[in-house]
């Protein structure tokens, strides 16, 4: 956080003090988190270049934009970063995936393919599932395990069941990125299916901009500002030379014009 | 996966674990201008070097003197790895794995072509030296293993192109099972296959969802029963080879630099197994170009010792044979680095000193030095 201090009292009094006047409480305790992370970094490495306040702007604008002409569905908003002093070439690899505090994509399907006991959770909370009986079914038909990959967005499996995957559905599940992300009897799988619905991929490839979806325009300021934060510091936190390998940011919703915050 | 939250990995320092200390002996530049050196390998009167200038370089192992360059490739090295004592290998993102010897002059003795020339990013030749595996990146909706008879460069035997959905960045056979193989992607995905029918639908074994794009594997363990997983978002995690199981996940592990500790990581180069005490350690470093060696426990670090002064920018690679007490290393910067157990303390501030000129405080690195050294057993 880049936030002058002319008093001279320790600096993350001061902030967590210059927050508690900015923030409503769950932004706050949001940020306190960050704080804490990044207190534990080089504290010129890790600083923000962008302002919170700053970005908050940028969010109302988005958000304006799209009110101004409505659309037929719900406009992504979508964080747009350019490089620099980055060469894809030779730099280490740039990818990953973050978890965001808020459900960027809530539409997200997701399927367990569970146990017993998963598929009575699953009944239970209205979620889509696949038994074992099920799978078996699809005697490793490739059409059909096509089919099933084709028809969730993620797929989570029960501990016991994940192992046999293989042998069930071979390779299927693979090819479109949707191998399932395992569950144990002590998760609870509405929670599970939500964090996978939370969590964003990004990967530079050879041009030196990426895109990732961190939220829509039905989300609440406060909800799209939290996401920005998140992906913004983790991205930075990422290269090598943190903000002095970061060119440009944007965030832009589906049908509206990039909206600049750094 | 990120929750925004520091992870918790308990670190301690146990300095006992690498004893003598390693110092740095010998420094050398891979050349002058902007390179990067990439990759390090040995055997035992080689070092083995690529660099982003797509050169494979030969080295006196002591002095650090060059000893002949391999010109080949026309694209990005991804991997190379000595064969015995006479063979290297080398594949590169231009399609092709070269094979060397190293007692003849010239070309490479053999060349595997990928399919289209599709870019390699990593091998590897199985136990009985019958089949040569090559990982390629996602090119268009394909990431494929391809399968090479080894001593027949002509003979495509099978290609597998369902396994992965992006760039395979791992193929590594199984030590002691030469029809095992594991594979590992950006898609978060270890792929272990029997090799035994090379049939990818009834071969594929054993499945881990790692959850973050995969930067290095490799099997650990008196039987080689588990695997190391480091991601390219920096996590740590162990598996279970036999069944899939997540053993240990330690999450982010930059978040166990201290300044308590001299200890600052920012990246994983990668971890190293030792046989004879059954020792997992993480090799690390810093963006300034500091190596940190770390104890890999079941849940929690042992800082062993930082190497500083040796680089000033982040370190590529390392090549570490504890029982001799010798590690190499090589970075960002072009600098290649040996560090042994037994250095001569006069060299000591001579090498740091000019290591450290250009970027960083010597003062510093030489401080650090000092007090690792003097630290009562």
């Amino acid at each position: 956080m880049r936030i002058l201090n002319p008093s001279g009292i320790q600096p993350e009094q001061f902030v967590t003090a210059l927050i508690d006047h900015i923030f409503n409480p769950p932004i706050r305790l949001f940020f306190l988190l960050v704080i804490f992370s990044v207190s534990f970094l080089p504290s010129n490495v890790y600083s923000s270049k962008i302002q919170v306040s700053a970005v908050r702007e940028s969010v109302k604008t988005v958000q304006l934009q799209s009110q101004e002409k409505k659309r037929n569905f719900v406009e992504t908003v979508e964080l747009q970063i350019g490089l620099k002093n980055y060469d894809p070439q030779r730099d280490k690899r740039f990818s990953g995936s973050v978890r965001l505090p808020n459900i960027p994509r809530p539409k997200m399907s997701v399927c367990i393919l569970g146990d017993a006991l998963h598929c009575d959770q699953a009944k239970e909370i209205g979620m889509e599932y696949q038994s074992v009986d099920d799978l078996k079914k699809l005697n490793k038909n490739k059409k059909q395990i096509k089919k099933l990959a084709k028809k969730y967005d993620a797929f989570l499996a029960s501990e016991v069941l994940i192992k046999q995957i293989p042998r069930l559905l071979g390779p299927g599940l693979h090819k479109a990125g949707k191998f399932p992300t395992p569950v144990t009897h002590a998760d609870n799988i509405g929670e599970k299916a939500d964090e996978i619905r939370a969590t964003i991929k990004f990967q530079l490839k050879k041009v030196l901009c990426l895109g990732v979806a961190v939220g829509h325009v039905d989300m609440t300021e406060d909800e799209l500002l939290a996401n920005i934060m998140m992906s913004v510091n983790f991205l930075v936190s990422l290269l090598k030379k943190h903000w002095q390998n970061v060119k440009t940011l944007f965030i832009k919703s589906s049908m509206n014009k990039p909206v600049r915050l750094y | 996966m990120n929750d925004g939250l520091p992870p918790q990995i308990p670190i301690t320092y146990e300095p006992a674990l690498i004893q003598p200390p390693l110092a740095l002996r010998q420094s050398s530049a891979f050349s002058h201008g902007d390179i990067y050196i990439f990759d390090i390998a040995a055997n035992s009167n080689n070092l083995i070097v690529s660099a982003s200038n797509h050169q494979i370089k030969l080295y006196n192992p002591q002095t650090l003197a060059i000893k002949n360059v391999l010109q080949f490739h026309t694209d990005t090295i991804s991997q190379i790895k000595p064969h015995g004592e006479h063979l290297v290998m080398s594949s590169s993102k231009d399609g092709r794995v070269a094979v060397w010897d190293l007692r003849t002059e010239g070309a490479p003795v053999q060349v595997f072509t990928a399919p289209n020339n599709n870019p390699l990013l990593s091998f590897d030749l199985n136990l009985s030296e019958s089949i040569l595996a090559a990982g390629t990146e996602l090119v268009e909706y394909d990431a494929s293993i391809h399968f090479w008879d080894a001593r027949n460069p002509t003979k495509l035997m099978s290609t597998y192109a369902e396994s992965h959905s992006d760039d395979i960045t791992n193929v590594k056979f199984h030590p002691t099972n030469a029809s095992r193989l594991m594979t590992g992607s950006v898609d978060g995905l270890i792929c272990q296959f029997d090799l035994t029918d090379m049939d990818e639908d009834e071969g594929i074994m054993v499945v881990s969802n790692t959850g973050s794009s995969i930067n290095k594997i490799g099997y650990f363990g008196p039987q080689s029963e588990y695997i190391y997983c480091l991601s390219h978002m920096e996590t740590l995690s162990l598996w279970n080879a036999e069944d899939a199981d997540a053993i240990h996940h330690f999450g982010d592990i930059r978040g166990v630099s201290q300044s308590a500790l001299g200890l600052t990581l920012d990246y994983g180069i990668d971890c190293q197994y030792e046989t004879e005490s059954g020792r997992l350690f993480l090799l690390s470093g810093s963006n300034e170009g500091n190596i940190n060696i770390l104890h890999v426990n079941a849940t929690s670090l042992q800082l062993c010792q930082v190497l500083s002064g040796g680089h000033s920018e982040i370190v590529r690679s390392t090549c570490w044979d504890s029982r001799r007490g010798i590690l190499y290393s090589g970075g960002e910067d072009a600098k290649l680095g040996l560090w042994t157990a037994n250095a001569l303390q006069e060299t000591i501030p001579l090498q740091v000193a000019s290591a450290s000129s250009r970027h960083g405080s010597p003062l510093q690195a030489r401080s650090e030095g000092k007090s690792a050294r003097s630290t009562p057993y």
